[in-house]
């Protein structure tokens, strides 16, 4: 007797081939935690040997404790906002969701409006043919001159880039919804406008959830840069000062910041894209 | 001729959308006022480009050889400026090539080695997973500083970005391969190894064509930025004079020459990995991939879009 | 005269997995038979209820959690080139030549290049791809390449073959012509042959004997002593549609039927 049922089973089948090395009894999480003990050590074995050049991780760690909720440096030398590090963390974070929350808009909407309304993907698609394929950083000095070094400036070019990304994101996922999908809705009765909802609406989330994460990954690199350009705040700005006064410690703790920062948001991400997406057959992200 | 008006109805819309592009950029040119600086346009039109930016180039020829110097009051000449665009694009194209090149072996390499126990594949997921979430652009000045704000560094900086990239990919390749084809071969008599040369690699690698445009992507992210910030020669840094004194004209034409080289790049790279992979079925082999550069800028784009994790 | 000593031996197998959300499924409960060398046996039964399993378990892919799996007296201990397997997917190899594909078990074991090269044509001439030899994979349909696989399997020249719904997803004539190639095959080189199928037609063109596989049981042992070849009228005759019957009833497939035909009477 089973004690689940076979086709509860046959939905969840995974993979008990003997071929699998089970190697030791050590999960994955095990494994991946000791690959982040083995790289600390590895870190703080570089640091030692290499001296000034390369801060070990507890002076790491002591220049995030002392500074970041709030900073006497900063406040002495009147950068940022003067406070800690979590006022240009939040002031380049802010920019980035903002600017990556109207970029998907736009993109997505324009990706979808393409499908029904044909005539708006033969505009568009040549333009976001050539341009994503370009190094999306040469626009940053356009920006720049074209709209000085202000917040809206940043947070345009941000979302111009995610409204790209998307736009091109959202046409490949209309794309590839199965035909099936949208002929078995034809052939029940539903109009153009249904199909498009019921069907191209659920059906490219996966996709799209996809690219929107790329392109908040991106973002974090491009904001970073156009502060370093010439901004008064943010991590970007944070950086580029520590660079000219040698702030090594300084320069890597800000950058390893703006990496967790950058996969907490990612990870966010995820958590909502798995409500989205409770009714995939693999629950997986796009 | 045929083919000609043939091709101009099939992409009409188009064509008229590029039409209507360029026709208003030339408007907006002769209608914008020239900037207070340099007395160089804001929006400068077509012929500006053609004829007083381009010239002026040649003053960013700095080897005294075959054209005229201006530095030393030497007349502006096109030989000048062709020679000076041709100097500064070996040194960008040498180091985002390179980079490109030895991240990208060196990063497959590693992703291969890692992949062939469970147990090292895991361990080493974690830390790469988290490299590759740390905006490598926001470091340029850190690793300018660890590297050398020279031709090596850069290089090294790109391979640096570019090994994370395709490490993960290749690990997600790797990962993704189907069982069958190894429980097959194993049981043909294969061994553990020979599975894993025979049958697992070549059936990984044509994943990785998305994660090589976007590493090529990357690469050229990485170089242009490195070039704007700290460096004297290269395109990016002829860029980042230009834009310090406003010379939108020099801009534009550095913009274009980068965007003409990178979309050479990822023809070439793409064509050469439709060669490594003819084996293919048709369809599987023309993944056109979005964005490649665009989403280059991210160093988890590859991770995510060649795993759909 | 006595008889041969069994090829293949299953003692009272016994299959269970973990599975993540930590219920024990029981795939196999207890399997015992014995085949002699040169049988050609199908393992039928519905979806999910052990067959599979059971052919992985002799392919050394998949470990039991009791009994004993035995082929020539001695324990499987792991897939090895003496139990080749067809899969129901497509495992040609994209990007070999066919004729690489049919002498990878060979290429594997060491031959030499022109011993390889004799075995690989004699099968290629034997599945009629003789003029595909250096084609790419992607070149053929997609029954040519389950030749392929066929092909390679047999050139392995192992006694025991495993094959997992080999031609599952083929059309039904492209299957039928497959028949008539597993058949010749199987004439020409007398292997053992480990067929699973969840279609009756199929096993009664193909086997010597049936293996009834319900709820992770064996059911039915039956022997198919219909004379080959199996044509239509063969199959139709009173031991064909007895076995039939005799399959469908285990499996519970006739009681449904009995409920249906009741119904209309009553009408």
């Amino acid at each position: 007797m089973s004690a689940i049922s076979r086709s509860e089973w046959l939905n969840r089948r995974g993979n008990r081939s003997r071929l699998r090395p089970s190697g030791r009894r050590l999960g994955p999480f095990a494994l991946q935690a000791l690959g982040f003990v083995l790289a600390i050590g590895v870190w703080q074995f570089v640091a030692a040997s290499k001296g000034i050049t390369v801060p070990t991780p507890s002076a790491v760690l002591t220049d995030l404790r002392n500074n970041f909720l709030s900073s006497t440096y900063l406040r002495a030398h009147n950068l940022g906002g003067g406070q800690g590090y979590w006022y240009d963390l939040w002031y380049t974070a802010k920019n980035v969701l903002m600017g990556v929350a109207i970029g998907t808009g736009i993109g997505v909407g324009l990706g979808l409006i393409s499908v029904p309304f044909r005539l708006v993907s033969q505009v568009l698609n040549p333009i976001a043919a050539t341009f994503g394929a370009a190094p999306i950083f040469v626009a940053a000095p356009f920006f720049l001159v074209w709209f000085g070094v202000v917040p809206t400036a940043q947070v345009t070019m941000v979302s111009f880039y995610t409204a790209l990304l998307l736009y091109i994101f959202s046409r490949r996922a209309a794309d590839n919804v199965a035909r099936e999908y949208v002929e078995s809705a034809a052939t029940l009765g539903a109009r153009r406008f249904h199909v498009f909802r019921s069907v191209y609406l659920p059906g490219t989330v996966p996709e799209l959830v996809g690219g929107f994460r790329i392109a908040l990954a991106g973002a974090w690199g491009l904001e970073a840069i156009a502060e370093l350009l010439g901004a008064q705040s943010g991590i970007g700005f944070l950086i580029n000062y520590f660079s000219e006064v040698f702030g090594i410690v300084e320069m890597v703790s800000l950058t390893l910041l703006l990496g967790i920062v950058a996969i907490v948001c990612d990870g966010l991400a995820v958590l909502c894209a798995r409500a989205l997406l409770r009714w995939t057959a693999t629950g997986k992200v796009a | 001729m045929n083919r000609i008006v043939a091709f101009a109805r099939a992409n009409a819309v188009a064509l008229a959308t590029w039409a209507v592009i360029i026709g208003g950029w030339e408007v907006a040119a002769h209608l914008v006022p020239p900037s207070q600086i340099q007395g160089s346009p804001i929006v400068p039109s077509l012929e500006f480009i053609w004829t007083d930016t381009l010239k002026s180039l040649s003053g960013s020829w700095t080897i005294h050889m075959w054209a005229p110097n201006p530095a030393e009051g030497g007349r502006e000449t096109y030989l000048g400026a062709v020679l000076a665009i041709g100097y500064h694009s070996y040194h960008t194209l040498l180091r985002v090539l390179l980079g490109l090149l030895i991240g990208g072996a060196v990063g497959v390499l590693t992703g291969f080695l890692v992949s062939y126990s469970r147990v090292v594949r895991w361990i080493a997921w974690g830390p790469l997973n988290f490299l590759r979430m740390v905006p490598l652009l926001a470091a340029i000045p850190l690793f300018a500083f660890w590297l050398g704000a020279n031709t090596r560094g850069t290089t090294t900086f790109i391979a640096l970005g570019v090994w994370v990239l395709l490490s993960i990919a290749t690990m997600n390749a790797i990962r993704n391969v189907p069982n069958y084809f190894a429980e097959s071969a194993r049981t043909l008599g294969a061994s553990r190894l020979q599975t894993y040369l025979r049958v697992v690699i070549p059936r990984a690698l044509p994943e990785l064509r998305t994660a090589l445009l976007l590493s090529a992507g990357l690469s050229w992210s990485m170089g242009v930025g490195s070039e704007y910030i700290g460096l004297r020669t290269g395109l990016g840094s002829i860029m980042a004079s230009a834009e310090a004194t406003a010379n939108t004209g020099r801009m534009i034409l550095m913009a274009v020459l980068i965007v003409g080289y990178a979309l050479l790049t990822f023809a070439l790279l793409n064509s050469l990995f439709s060669r490594m992979v003819h084996w293919l079925p048709r369809q599987e082999r023309q993944t056109r991939t979005a964005a490649p550069a665009a989403a280059g800028v991210g160093a988890v784009g590859a991770g995510v879009a060649a795993t759909g994790e | 005269m006595s008889a041969p000593l069994p090829l293949v031996r299953f003692d009272d197998v016994r299959c269970e997995f973990e599975h993540r959300s930590g219920a024990t499924v029981h795939a196999l409960n207890g399997v015992s038979f014995d085949v002699p060398a040169g049988q050609f046996v199908c393992i039928l039964g519905r979806s999910g209820h052990g067959k599979t399993t059971l052919l992985r378990v002799l392919a050394g892919l998949q470990a039991t959690s009791g009994g004993s799996v035995r082929v020539r007296e001695r324990e499987v201990a792991g897939p090895g080139s003496d139990r080749p397997m067809v899969f129901q997917q497509d495992t040609v190899f994209p990007w070999m030549h066919v004729r690489a594909n049919v002498e990878f078990a060979l290429r594997v074991k060491g031959l030499a290049k022109s011993e390889r090269h004799a075995i690989s044509d004699r099968w290629l001439e034997a599945v009629g791809l003789t003029q595909f030899a250096e084609s790419w994979p992607r070149e053929l349909s997609g029954g040519m390449r389950k030749r392929v696989a066929l092909a390679a399997v047999f050139a392995s020249d192992a006694d025991v073959l495993l094959m997992d719904e080999p031609f599952g997803s083929l059309d039904y004539f492209t299957r039928r012509g497959l028949h008539d190639v597993l058949l010749e095959l199987w004439t020409a080189a007398g292997k053992t042959i480990f067929f699973v199928t969840h279609d009756i037609e199929e096993s009664l063109i193909l086997a010597d004997r049936i293996l009834v596989m319900s709820d992770g049981l064996l059911v039915e042992d039956i022997p198919v002593e219909l004379p080959r070849p199996r044509s239509e009228e063969i199959r139709a005759s009173d031991r064909g549609v007895e076995i039939t019957r005799t399959i469908l009833e285990r499996l519970g497939v006739e009681q449904a039927m009995d409920v249906s035909e009741r119904m209309i009477v009553r009408e």
